[in-house]
């Protein structure tokens, strides 16, 4: 079971990394960091399932087994603040110069 | 009611029923040539990511999922789409379009190569040699179906330090949005 969440985290994965690499419009490029962010969460909920470390049992700790779901949390509230950004750096560019494109940002000074 | 090998099979049917929609969402994200079609593509790819916890047994995080993703992230994308006009002209490809579907590829080999093998320490491979107490077996069911508890344990105990700085993170990330978007007011006056 373990492998089938980390297959589909695999595939979700390289399909956002496509896109992040190969597109023009900057809100694209933000949804597909998006959809990268997810399928880290993906695979950070299934460790957290499914992975056991024997070392708990002596540690007695056994609440550790949910860290993967904390880590998920953080990488959600730091994906809101990213989006919060991004749009607000793409709104201030397009106000400026018209464009969304980011291979038409590359002047520093405009 | 279910034997355990049909449970197996049960799950595994749900779970690729939720995973083969989101499989074709997230690649209509980046081949739609309407962005704003693929901010919806990205919308139900999101609410599957959320059945996708809930079927882990991660409720709360499905519920987060829904609330900060599907309410707050969406809205502003759709927001920034609405902002900028050049919806119908897409979202075309810079020069790097070839290079990068076969890195990407070559990335998702190479992930599937290591998932498949890595022997992984799983629970239930740990069970089958009964090296587990049941006493112990009974708290990490219940760990995994009563999870909040635990979570708001960990969170303001082992991670205290990290949950504060995401404090400090959203506020700053508000303040310096505000700071983008305000423009030079002082030029006009």
């Amino acid at each position: 079971m373990l492998h089938n969440y980390l297959f589909l985290s695999a595939i979700i994965f390289s399909i956002g990394l496509y896109g992040v690499l190969s597109k023009k419009n900057a809100i694209t490029i933000l949804m597909c960091v998006e959809l990268m962010l997810n399928s880290i969460n993906i695979s950070a909920v299934a460790f957290s399932r499914y992975v056991f470390n024997p070392y708990y049992l002596t540690d007695g700790n056994l609440q550790s087994l949910l860290t993967g779901q904390i880590l998920s949390m953080f990488v959600i509230a730091v994906a809101a603040a990213e989006v919060a950004i991004g749009v607000a750096i793409l709104v201030a560019v397009y106000q400026n110069r018209q464009t969304a494109y980011v291979t038409d940002g590359n002047k520093l000074k405009y | 009611m279910f034997s355990d090998i049909e449970l197996k099979l049960t799950m595994d049917f749900i779970f690729w029923i939720i995973a083969i929609p989101m499989i074709i969402s997230s690649l209509m994200v980046v081949l739609s040539t309407n962005l704003f079609r693929s901010a919806l593509f990205l919308i139900f790819s999101f609410i599957t990511v959320a059945l996708i916890f809930i079927l882990l047994r991660a409720e709360f995080l499905a519920i987060i999922e829904i609330l900060v993703y599907v309410g707050a992230i969406s809205v502003l994308i759709i927001f920034a789409i609405l902002m900028t006009k050049n919806i119908d002209t897409g979202s075309p490809s810079n020069s790097f379009n070839k290079s990068s579907i076969i890195f990407s590829i070559l990335i998702f080999v190479v992930l599937f190569f290591v998932f498949s093998v890595t022997e992984w320490n799983t629970i239930e491979n740990i069970d089958s040699t009964n090296s587990i107490s049941p006493s112990n077996l009974e708290n990490i069911k219940d760990i995994y179906s009563n999870s909040i508890p635990y979570l708001a344990k960990l969170l303001l105990t082992d991670f205290m330090l990290a949950f504060e700085l995401a404090s400090v993170l959203l506020m700053a990330a508000l303040i310096g949005g505000l700071y983008l978007i305000k423009g030079d007011d002082s030029d006009n006056e």
